[in-house]
C-alpha cells in the first residue's frame, strides 16, 4: 500500500490535492479555528459582489431530511473589503503551503459580474468562480444559469475582462445541464463547478407559512448527492474542460464517487456545517480510500468507472 | 493562527460529553447535565454567561448542530435546560445517563457583566426570562454574584456542583454561603412561563427577589414577565438582561427604551453552522455600516436591545 499522489491540474494550475471548500460554507477566520485549511487543495471564498450586499432576512436556513435549505441571499462585504481585510489573512494562513484561493463572483447584471470579477482578478487570488446559479437573489444569479444564451453572454463578457482561470458554477435547476455546460465552455469557461443547490421549500404547518423568510431556498447536503453525481457524470461526457464536483459530499468515499464520475476535483460544503473540520477529514479519508484500494493517483480514480 | 502547514493547532474542536442526568423538570422542559470527556488532555473553556454550545446529533433529520445556551457550568460540567419541541430536542430528551453526545466549544458573545456593574451603580439588575429563555440567565445570576460581590456566590445545598468556575476559567473550590439580600446592586429575576414554572428555586439562590408570571395565571402573576415588570416600581439605575421569545424581547426593548434603561438581550435564530461560516443566522441591527446584518452565532447571541431592529 503506497501513498497516493493526490496532485491534480486544473486550468494550468496545480492543486496539491483535489479537495476544496464550497462557496458559502467557509470562513478563514472561523473555519480556520477548527482545521488547518492550508492542507486543502483549494479554498473558495463566499460569493462576492462589486458592492456590499445585505442578503435576505431571517430565517435563512431550514433543515430537511438529509440536507438543508438556505436562502442567505449572498450577503457579502463586497469585493473591495474582502481584498483589503480578508484576503491578506487567508494568504497569511496558507503561507507557502500552495493551497489555491478561489473567489466566487456574484452579480445582478453582466456589468456587475464584470466589475466584481475585475476587482478580484487584480487581487492575489488564483481562480474566479462565476456564480450564475444562486437561487436566492431576485435578479441575476440563477437567471443567468438557466438560459444557455445568458450563461454564454455573462461568461464571455467576464472572460474578456479577466486574466485568471474562470470557473463557471452551474445550477441543477435546468432540464439539460449539458446544454448550459457546453454554452459556458464555448463562451470561454476554463472549468465548471457543479452542482449549486436545488430549489426547494419547506412549510411550517403550524404557522401555515414558509419556514424561510425568502419563501424558497436552495437544497444542499447528502440528500442531493445522487443528483449531483449524475450531473457531473453527464457534463464530464459533454465538455472537455475540468469539473469541480460538489453536492452532498460527507466522507472520503463520497469524494471518490465524484472523481469516478469524471470530476477533476471536489468541493465540500454542507458537511462543514455538520462538522466544522469536515473538509480536512474528508481529504484524509479520500487519501486512505485511494491507498487501500490501489489508486496511485487521482487520474486512476477518474478512469476507474467501469 | 500559524502560517502554512507547520505548527498549526486547532483552537476549537468538537469533544464528547458523557451525560450525567437528563430529566423532565416541567412539562416538555428538560434539564441535562453532562461532563466533558477529556480524552486528549485538552481543557474545555469555561462558558461565559450567555454563550451557547452546539450539540451535534446524528441522523438524517439532524444534519445540523443544535445550539443551546448554557444554564450552568462548573469544573468541566455543563447544564442545559431545553424544551423538547422539535426532532432534535426530542431526540436529545431520549438520551440516558451514561450515553455520549458530541459538543462544540462555548460559542458567541455572552452578556456583558462588567457593563452592568458600571451602569447599575447602586441600582438594580433585573433578569427577565421567558420560558426556556430563563436558562442562560441562571449562569448570569451566578456570575453577577461572583463578579459584583467578589468571591464565590454559590450557597450550600441544592446545587449539584462541587465548585464554581469563574469567568476566567479558574476553578474555585470555596463554597461560601450567600446570604441575600444585603448586597448592592440588588439582583432581581422576573420569570415568565406559559403555565408551569421551572428553575425558580435555582434563581432564588442568587437573586434578592425572584418573581414569577404565568400566561394562564396558574402560578404567580397572571400575565407576561414584561407585564409584571411594568407593574413594579422602578428605583432608578436599573439594568436589564433578558432572554426569551422574540415577542417578549421586543416588548421589553420598547419598555426599556422608553424608560432609558440599558438592556442586553440574548437572541435565538435558526442556525446553519453555528460558528460563523454560513451567515445563516442573521440579526438585523440599526447601524450606519453598509451591512446591517449581524451573525447571531458569532456577533451575538447577546445584543444591546436598542441596536436590534425588532420589526422585521
Amino acid at each position: 500500500m503506497c501513498k497516493p499522489d493526490l496532485r491534480v491540474r486544473l486550468c494550468g494550475l496545480e492543486w496539491k490535492n483535489p479537495v476544496a471548500t464550497a462557496s458559502g460554507t467557509f470562513s478563514a477566520r472561523d473555519s480556520g479555528k477548527y482545521y488547518d485549511f492550508s492542507r486543502l487543495g483549494a479554498i473558495t471564498a463566499k460569493g462576492l459582489s462589486a458592492v456590499p450586499w445585505q442578503g435576505n432576512p431571517a430565517p435563512r436556513v431550514a433543515e430537511t431530511w438529509g440536507g438543508m435549505l438556505n436562502a442567505i441571499g449572498l450577503e457579502n462585504p463586497g469585493a473591495d473589503r474582502f481584498i483589503a481585510e480578508e484576503l491578506p489573512f487567508v494568504r497569511d494562513c496558507i503561507g507557502n503551503a500552495g493551497t489555491r484561493v478561489i473567489v466566487n463572483v456574484a452579480g445582478h447584471s453582466v456589468e456587475e459580474y464584470c466589475m466584481a470579477a475585475e476587482k478580484l482578478d487584480a487581487a492575489d487570488v488564483d481562480m474566479l468562480e462565476l456564480n450564475i446559479s444562486c437561487p436566492n437573489i431576485r435578479e441575476g444569479g440563477i437567471g443567468f444559469g438557466t438560459d444557455p444564451r445568458m450563461a454564454a453572454a455573462v461568461t464571455s463578457a467576464v472572460r474578456k475582462r479577466v486574466k485568471k482561470p474562470l470557473i463557471v458554477k452551474l445550477t441543477p435547476n435546468v432540464t439539460d445541464i449539458t446544454e448550459i455546460a457546453r454554452a459556458a465552455e464555448a463562451a470561454g469557461a476554463d472549468a465548471l463547478s457543479l452542482i449549486n443547490t436545488l430549489t426547494g421549500m419547506r412549510i411550517d404547518v403550524k404557522r401555515r407559512a414558509p419556514v424561510l423568510a425568502n419563501g424558497s431556498g436552495g437544497l444542499s447536503g447528502p440528500a442531493v448527492k445522487p443528483v449531483a453525481v449524475l450531473m457531473v457524470w453527464r457534463v464530464a461526457r459533454a465538455v472537455g474542460i475540468p469539473i469541480i464536483g460538489m453536492g452532498g459530499i460527507m466522507c472520503g468515499e463520497d469524494a471518490a464517487e465524484f472523481l469516478m464520475a469524471g470530476a477533476s476535483a471536489v468541493a465540500v460544503g454542507t458537511a462543514a456545517l455538520a462538522n466544522p473540520a469536515a473538509p480536512a477529514e474528508i481529504l484524509e479519508e479520500l487519501t486512505a480510500f485511494m491507498a487501500e484500494n490501489g489508486f496511485a493517483d487521482v487520474e486512476a480514480l477518474r478512469n476507474a468507472l467501469r | 493562527m500559524s502560517a502554512g502547514t507547520r505548527g498549526w493547532t486547532a483552537e476549537k474542536r468538537l469533544v464528547f460529553a458523557k451525560i450525567l442526568s437528563n430529566a423532565e423538570i416541567a412539562r416538555t422542559i428538560y434539564r441535562m447535565e453532562f461532563e466533558i470527556m477529556d480524552e486528549d488532555g485538552n481543557s474545555y473553556p469555561a462558558p461565559a454567561p450567555g454563550q451557547f454550545i452546539n450539540v451535534y446529533l446524528t441522523g438524517g433529520r439532524m444534519l445540523l448542530p443544535r445550539p443551546f445556551s448554557v444554564c450552568d457550568s462548573a469544573a468541566g460540567r455543563l447544564t442545559l435546560v431545553y424544551g423538547a419541541v422539535g426532532a432534535g430536542t426530542r431526540a436529545l430528551a431520549g438520551f440516558a445517563p451514561g450515553e455520549r453526545i458530541r459538543v462544540g466549544p462555548p460559542a458567541g458573545n455572552g452578556f456583558d457583566v462588567a457593563a452592568a456593574g458600571t451602569a447599575a451603580g447602586r441600582g438594580r439588575i433585573v433578569l427577565v426570562g421567558g420560558g426556556v429563555g430563563a436558562a442562560p440567565l441562571l449562569l448570569l445570576a451566578r456570575r453577577i454574584r461572583e463578579t459584583l460581590d467578589g468571591g464565590d456566590a454559590e450557597i450550600s445545598g441544592g446545587m449539584t456542583f462541587g465548585g464554581a468556575a469563574s469567568a476566567t476559567g479558574v476553578v474555585s473550590g470555596v463554597n461560601a454561603t450567600y446570604a441575600p439580600p444585603a448586597r448592592s446592586p440588588a439582583l432581581h429575576a422576573v420569570l415568565g412561563y406559559r403555565s408551569e414554572p421551572f428553575l425558580v428555586s435555582a434563581f432564588e439562590k442568587y437573586c434578592d427577589q425572584t418573581d414569577v408570571a404565568t400566561d394562564d395565571g396558574a402560578s404567580g402573576f397572571h400575565g407576561t414577565a414584561v407585564d409584571l415588570l411594568k407593574e413594579q416600581t422602578l428605583t432608578g439605575g436599573e439594568f436589564f438582561f433578558a432572554c426569551g421569545p422574540r415577542v417578549m424581547l421586543r416588548a421589553l426593548a420598547r419598555f426599556a427604551g422608553g424608560q432609558g434603561i440599558p438592556l442586553q438581550v440574548s437572541l435565538e435564530e435558526r442556525m446553519g453552522c453555528g460558528y460563523g461560516a454560513c451567515l445563516g443566522c442573521a440579526c438585523k441591527v440599526a447601524s450606519p455600516a453598509e451591512i446591517q446584518h449581524r451573525k447571531v452565532c458569532k456577533d451575538g447571541p447577546v445584543f444591546n436591545g436598542s441596536e436590534v431592529v425588532w420589526d422585521v
